[in-house]
C-alpha cells in the first residue's frame, strides 16, 4: 500500500526507482557479464539517444517548438569532444560539459532566428540550418578532419580509464540518471510550466507574465545543451566521428523517438530511444522481413504514422494510462489520474 | 566572354529554378487546400522517377520505338495513382490531427517512401536519358535543347494550373477550400474530392520535376534530397499563401545557386544560399509574397 | 483615486480606426464596465491596454504602488508584474496542463527561482513552490474547483474553464483585473452566480474590476460606473442609471441593430 501510494503521489519516485534499477542492472552486468557485448553496445546507444530524445522533447513536446536541424548540435558536441580531448587532453567531465555548453550558445542563436518564425517556416528554416552545419562539418577540415573523420580515445575520470564498454555503459547510465532527474525537476517547476504554457497558449502565457522571448531561447538553449552532451557521449562510445552521420535523417530520427515514445514525457523519450535502437535490430533477425533493405526506415516511418493516428500520446503514456495507472489507482481506491510529468 | 558565361549560368539557373518552382507549387497547393506540409514531396517524386526509369529501361529493352514517351506517360499515370493512394491511406485518416501531427505524418512518409524505394529498386545509382539529347553552341555558350524542353514544360504546366485555379469551377473549389474548408463544405464544395485531386496533381508535378532533373542527378534514393529542400526554400521564400510567390522563389533560388557556385565557391554554395534564405526570413518571416496572418487575441 | 486612466487612445488597422481618441477613468476599488454594440472596439481597447496591440496615440496611466506609470512603455509580458491581469474572450487556458498547473502559471512572477535552483532542487525551492501551491489550492477552494486540481484543463466543461481563467488571474496577485466578456455563454442563473462571485472577489482580494460585457443585466447589476463606446469613440461615461436613460446610448444600440 505505502509503496503504491508513494508511486501515485510522487511520480518523481518512479524515475528515481527506474534509474536506480537500471544502474544496478548495469553494475551487476559489469561484475558478471550478463549481456553479450553486442547488447552492451546497443544499450550505450539507447542511453545517449535517450539524452538526445529528452533534450528534443523539451523543445518539441514541452515548448512546442519544432526543429529539423538538431542533428547538427549532436554532431557539434561529438566533434567538440574529439577536438578537445585530442588537442587539449581535458578529462571526461570538463570535455562533456564544454561539448554541451558551446552548442548551447549556438542553440541560443537558432532560438533568436526561431523567435521570428512560426511552425512551418521554422521547420524549413531549421532544416536548412541543419543541412548548412552538416556541410560545414564536411568542409571545415581543421576542426573536423573532413571526410577522413576523427578518432579519439576512451574517456578518463581522475585517472581511471573506461577501457571496457561495460564500464562506459555504467558511466553513461549515471549521466542519463542525472539528466532525467534534472529534467524532471525542471519540468515540474516554474521554468517547465512556463514552457508548456507557451506551447498551449502564447497569448495567455504573455498575459501571465511569461516572456516568449526568454522562454523560446531557454527551450532552444536547453535542448542544444542536452543534444550536445549526447553527441559527446556518442563520440566517446564510438570513438570515431564522421561528417555523414549528422544529416537530416538523424534529425528525423530524433523526431521519431519523441513522437513514438511520447511527446512531453521523459519516460516517453527513453522509450522512443529504445524503440529506435532495438526494433530495427530485432526485425533484422527475423526471417524474410529482416532481409529487406532499409527495413528500419520503413518501420520507423510506419511507427510514427501509426502512433499519430492511433495513440497520439505515444507508446509510453498509452501504456502508462492503460495498464500502470489503473493498476495502482485501483489498489488505492483513488480517483485521481496522476499527471505524469 | 564574361557576359556569355554569366548568361549561361542564369539560363542554367532558370532551368533548375523552374523545376524547384514546379515542386514548390505542388507543396503549396497541398498546404493551401489541406493544411498539410508535405515534407515527403521529394521522396514521392524520387519513387515516381524510379518507376519511370524502370519503364524506360524495360520498354527500350523490349524494342519499343519511343521508350522515353512511354516512360513519360507511365510517370504521369503512376504518380496520379501514387498521390491518390498516399492521400487516401495516410493523409485522410489523420486529417483531424494537430498541425504538428500532420507534419509528423509526412515526415514519417519520408522514411517509409525512401526505405521502400531502397527495398524495391536497390540503392544503386542509374543513368537516365534526357528528353532531347545533344547540345547547341552559341559562341561560347553551350545550351542543351533539353533545357528548353524543361523550361517550356514547366511554363506550360504552370499556365495550365493558373488557368485552372483562376478560371474553372474546379479552381473556385480549390480556392474556396483553401480559404476555409468548413464553409466550403457547407456551401456544397466536395472538399474531400478537392483534397484528393490536389494530392494527385501535386504528386504528378513532383514526378515531372523528378524525371526532368534525373539526367543531371542520376536516379538513386537520395536524388531528390537537395532539390526537395531547395523547392521548400523556394516556397518559404515566396510565401506559402501565394501561388505566384513559389515560382518567383524557385527561379531566384535556381539562379542564385548557379551564380554563387560559379563566381564565389562551389564548396560553400549551399551554405550561402541557405544563409540568404535565413536572412530574408528574419526580415520577412512569412516570405516575400506571403500574407502575414492577423494576430487574433 | 483613479486606478487606471486611458487618455486619448487611438488604434488604427490600416485605414480602419478601431479606437478613436478614447478617454476614460477607472476608480480604484470599483467595478467598471466597458460596453458597446458588436464591433465597437471593446476588445481592441483591452488588447491595447494589455499591450497585445500598439496604439498609435494616447496614454494608459496605471497607478500602482504609489506611482503613476504609462503602460505603453512596457511589453506585453511585463504587464502582469505591474498588477494588471486579464482574461480572454475565447477562454485561453493551457489545455494540456492540469488545473493546478494552470493556476501555478498564474503565479509565474511571484515564484522567484531559476533553473539551477529548480533542476537541482536547491534550498529554498520547496518553500517557494509550496507557498504558491497552497495559495492555488485556496483560490481553487474559493471558486469551488478544488476537486478538479489534478485534472487536465481542456477536459473541463466551459463553465469550469471560465472560472479557472478567473482563478489564474487571481494567482498573479493583481490590483486590477480586466475581464473580457466573463458571462459569455452562460445562462441566467450562472450569470447571477457570476455577479455574486465578482462582487466577492472585489471585496475579498481588494481589487479593481474592469470588464467588457455583452450581458446588460450583469453590467447594470454590479457596475459602479460604465463607459459606452461605438465605432471606437466614447459616447458617454456614467452610472448604470444615467446610461439606461441616455438617448445617445439607446441610439447607438438601436442604430447598431443590437438588443439592449
Amino acid at each position: 500500500m505505502a509503496f503504491f501510494k508513494l508511486f501515485n503521489n510522487n511520480p518523481y519516485f518512479k524515475y528515481i526507482l527506474g534509474s536506480i534499477i537500471f544502474v544496478i542492472i548495469v553494475f551487476i552486468d559489469l561484475q558478471l557479464g550478463l549481456f553479450a557485448s553486442r547488447t552492451v553496445n546497443l544499450l550505450i546507444r539507447v542511453v545517449y539517444f535517450s539524452v538526445v530524445a529528452i533534450g528534443f522533447n523539451i523543445l518539441l513536446g514541452y515548448a512546442g517548438q519544432i526543429s529539423l536541424g538538431h542533428a547538427a548540435f549532436m554532431g557539434f558536441g561529438a566533434y567538440l569532444t574529439a577536438f578537445i580531448s585530442n588537442n587539449y587532453g581535458l578529462g571526461f567531465l570538463p570535455t562533456i560539459i564544454l561539448s554541451g555548453l558551446i552548442p548551447m550558445v549556438f542553440g541560443v542563436i537558432l532560438g533568436l532566428v526561431a523567435l521570428r518564425l512560426e511552425r512551418l517556416y521554422l521547420a524549413i528554416a531549421t532544416l536548412g540550418i541543419g543541412v548548412t552545419i552538416e556541410f560545414v562539418f564536411r568542409e571545415w577540415v581543421w576542426f573536423t578532419n573532413g571526410f577522413s573523420g576523427v578518432r579519439l580515445s576512451r574517456p578518463e575520470i581522475f585517472g581511471f580509464a573506461f577501457n571496457n564498454s561495460r564500464h562506459f555503459l555504467l558511466l553513461s547510465t549515471i549521466i542519463l540518471f542525472i539528466v532525467i532527474l534534472f529534467t524532471y525537476n525542471l519540468i515540474n517547476s516554474k521554468t517547465g510550466r512556463a514552457l508548456s504554457a507557451m506551447r498551449d497558449s502564447g497569448h495567455a502565457a504573455q498575459a501571465m507574465g511569461i516572456s516568449l522571448f526568454k522562454y523560446k531561447l531557454i527551450a532552444f538553449a536547453l535542448s542544444a545543451f542536452y543534444v550536445g552532451i549526447a553527441g559527446s557521449l556518442y563520440a566517446y562510445a564510438e570513438r570515431y566521428v564522421h561528417p555523414s552521420t549528422w544529416g537530416a535523417e538523424l534529425s528525423l530520427d530524433m523526431l521519431a523517438m519523441v513522437v513514438i515514445g511520447g511527446l512531453a514525457s521523459i519516460g516517453g523519450s527513453v522509450t522512443g530511444a529504445g524503440f529506435l535502437v532495438f526494433v530495427p535490430r530485432l526485425v533484422q533477425d527475423l526471417p524474410l522481413i529482416g532481409e529487406i533493405t532499409n527495413i528500419n526506415f520503413i518501420l520507423t516511418g510506419l511507427a510514427m504514422i501509426l502512433v499519430i493516428r492511433f495513440m497520439p500520446i505515444g507508446i509510453y503514456n498509452w501504456f502508462d494510462y492503460k495498464f500502470i495507472q489503473p493498476f495502482y489507482i485501483k489498489r488505492l481506491n483513488l480517483n485521481k489520474p496522476g499527471g505524469d510529468d | 566572354m564574361h557576359w556569355q558565361i554569366f548568361l549561361q549560368n542564369v539560363f542554367g539557373g532558370i532551368e533548375t529554378g523552374s523545376l524547384y518552382a514546379l515542386a514548390a507549387l505542388g507543396v503549396v497547393l497541398i498546404y493551401r487546400v489541406s493544411d498539410v506540409t508535405n515534407f515527403a514531396q521529394g521522396e514521392m517524386a524520387m519513387f515516381s522517377t524510379f518507376v519511370t526509369y524502370t519503364i524506360w529501361v524495360y520498354s527500350a529493352n523490349a524494342g519499343f520505338p519511343y521508350p522515353y514517351i512511354a516512360a513519360f506517360i507511365g510517370a504521369l499515370i503512376f504518380s496520379a495513382i501514387f498521390g491518390f493512394l498516399i492521400e487516401r491511406i495516410f493523409i485522410r485518416p489523420t486529417s483531424d490531427s494537430s498541425l504538428l501531427g500532420k507534419m509528423i505524418v509526412t515526415l514519417g512518409l519520408i522514411l517509409m517512401v525512401n526505405g521502400s524505394a531502397g527495398a524495391i529498386f536497390g540503392t544503386d545509382s542509374h543513368y537516365m536519358q534526357r528528353a532531347i539529347t545533344g547540345h547547341i553552341r552559341f559562341g561560347n555558350m553551350i545550351i542543351r535543347p533539353h533545357s528548353f524542353f524543361v523550361i517550356g514544360l514547366a511554363i506550360v504546366i504552370m499556365l495550365v494550373l493558373f488557368y485552372m485555379i483562376k478560371f474553372t469551377m474546379f479552381g473556385v473549389a480549390i480556392r474556396a477550400t483553401a480559404q476555409n474548408d468548413k464553409v466550403a463544405k457547407l456551401m456544397g464544395v466536395p472538399t474531400k474530392k478537392v483534397t484528393a485531386f490536389t494530392w494527385i496533381m501535386a504528386t504528378m508535378m513532383g514526378a515531372i520535376a523528378g524525371l526532368m532533373i534525373a539526367p543531371a542527378t542520376n536516379v538513386y534514393t537520395g536524388m531528390m534530397a537537395d532539390i526537395h529542400l531547395k523547392s521548400f526554400i523556394a516556397a518559404v521564400l515566396g510565401g506559402f499563401t501565394s501561388f505566384v510567390g513559389p515560382v518567383i522563389g524557385g527561379l531566384m533560388i535556381g539562379i542564385l545557386d548557379n551564380l554563387v557556385g560559379y563566381y564565389i565557391s562551389t564548396n560553400w554554395q549551399t551554405v550561402i544560399v541557405y544563409g540568404f534564405l535565413i536572412i530574408i526570413l528574419i526580415f520577412k518571416p512569412y516570405g516575400l509574397f506571403g500574407e502575414i496572418p492577423k494576430k487574433k487575441v | 483615486m483613479k486606478k487606471l486612466e486611458v487618455k486619448n487612445m487611438t488604434k488604427r488597422f490600416g485605414g480602419l480606426v478601431a479606437v478613436d481618441d478614447l478617454s476614460f477613468k477607472v476608480e480604484e476599488g470599483s467595478i467598471f464596465g466597458l460596453i458597446g454594440p458588436n464591433g465597437a472596439g471593446k476588445t481592441t481597447v483591452f488588447n491595447s491596454i494589455t499591450r497585445f496591440y500598439n496604439p498609435e496615440e494616447g496614454e494608459v496611466i496605471l497607478r500602482t504602488k504609489g506611482s503613476k506609470i504609462d503602460l505603453l512603455d512596457y511589453k506585453t509580458h511585463q504587464i502582469a508584474d505591474l498588477g494588471l491581469a486579464r482574461t480572454f474572450q475565447n477562454v485561453e487556458l493551457f489545455g494540456k496542463m492540469t488545473v493546478l498547473d494552470n493556476m501555478l502559471v498564474g503565479a509565474h512572477n511571484n515564484i522567484k527561482t531559476n533553473f539551477l535552483i529548480e533542476g537541482f532542487r536547491l534550498p529554498g525551492f520547496k518553500k517557494k513552490e509550496n507557498q504558491a501551491k497552497t495559495k492555488a489550492m485556496e483560490i481553487l477552494n474559493f471558486l469551488g474547483l478544488k476537486k478538479l486540481a489534478h485534472q487536465f484543463a481542456d477536459s473541463q466543461p466551459y463553465g469550469v474553464q471560465k472560472l479557472l481563467e478567473l482563478g489564474r488571474v487571481l494567482m498573479s496577485e493583481p490590483e486590477i483585473i480586466l475581464l473580457d466578456e466573463p458571462a459569455a455563454g452562460m445562462n441566467d442563473s450562472e450569470t447571477d452566480k457570476l455577479s455574486d462571485l465578482l462582487l466577492k472577489i472585489r471585496d475579498e482580494y481588494n481589487l479593481t474590476v474592469f470588464l467588457v460585457e455583452h450581458d446588460m443585466g450583469l453590467v447594470m447589476d454590479i457596475c459602479d460606473e460604465i463607459v459606452v463606446i461605438n465605432f471606437g469613440k466614447s459616447i458617454m461615461q456614467g452610472t448604470p442609471k444615467e446610461i439606461q436613460v441616455s438617448p445617445e446610448v439607446q441610439e447607438a444600440y438601436l442604430g447598431g441593430d443590437d438588443e439592449f
